[in-house]
């Protein structure tokens, strides 16, 4: 009996290019922002840095949370699910607190936001269904 | 390579990632309508506050429009029913592209609102068109 969710795995697909696209967007609007306003020093160092660590809980989020869907384990979806809060808080911050924050930033933060409130939800009832159709 | 595996490959991200370009340049044009109502008056222009709010209007239900014909192939597209369609992915990708381009161009180089309409006519109809029918055919009419 399979039980994988057909839409967590579209989802999460579509969502693996559309973080690709956003981090290079993000990367670029921050050189933008670096060269043409007034910038703390400590301020920049720590929004790159917190672009880069998003990359890669985003890039472990995704796979783990693919993985786990695909071979129907719930161990790694629990782990994605517990990796979307640290993710979801990076994308609140680039949102809200950065030092400056462009229009464009604005709208793709809420794509990325939508998208990861759809995958916790879809990773739960996976995880359900999991648990419904096969013993563990 | 099969026909399906080179449209899975290709062809859904790109399709999905023009769809989102267009609807956040689409977006972002909305939250700058003031500006796009003063690039949009016209040479001999006297204070008119009535115009500007009719401008305003013009350019809100556009854009609206576009959203809504985004929105309806977004669902349609994640909902897989022309996620495996190469020439419905190809039209679309192909529209949103331009659209989101010109859109662009748009918006930096000020243009007046009325060639908003072309684009719209010409970058957000075919596709949704397509969608609808496509939704039709699959929905309504149970052909494939």
């Amino acid at each position: 009996m399979t039980s994988s969710s057909l839409m967590f795995e579209v989802l999460m697909y579509l969502n693996s290019y559309y973080f690709g696209a956003f981090a290079v967007c993000e990367l670029l609007m921050t050189v933008f922002k670096m060269i043409n306003l007034p910038y703390p020093n400590r301020n920049i160092v720590l929004e790159l840095m917190v672009i880069i660590l998003l990359c890669c809980i985003e890039y472990a989020r995704i796979f783990l949370g693919r993985k786990g869907n695909l071979t129907q384990k719930v161990g790694p979806i629990v782990m994605s699910l517990f990796l979307t809060v640290p993710s979801f808080l990076s994308v609140v911050y680039l949102l809200l607190w950065q030092t400056y924050v462009l229009r464009l930033e604005v709208i793709l933060c809420y794509i990325e936001l939508v998208m990861e409130c759809l995958e916790s939800v879809l990773g739960v009832v996976c995880i359900g269904s999991f648990y419904k159709y096969n013993d563990f | 390579m099969s026909m399906s595996v080179l449209c899975a490959d290709a062809l859904i991200p790109s399709r999905f990632l023009t769809l989102i370009a267009h609807l956040t340049i689409t977006v972002v044009i909305l939250s700058a309508r003031d500006e796009v109502v003063t690039a949009s008056l016209p040479y001999d222009y006297e204070e008119d506050d009535n115009y500007q709010s009719r401008k305003s209007f013009e350019i809100l239900i556009g854009l609206s429009l576009a959203i809504g014909l985004l929105a309806i192939e977004l669902t349609g597209f994640i909902f897989g029913l022309s996620m495996f369609m190469p020439a419905a992915s190809v039209l679309s990708i192909g529209c949103h592209a331009s659209a989101a381009i010109a859109l662009s161009y748009a918006l930096f180089d000020s243009w007046d609102s009325s060639l908003y309409w072309a684009v719209f006519a010409l970058c957000s109809v075919p596709p949704g068109l397509v969608e609808m029918i496509n939704a039709v055919n699959i929905l309504v009419l149970k052909r494939v």
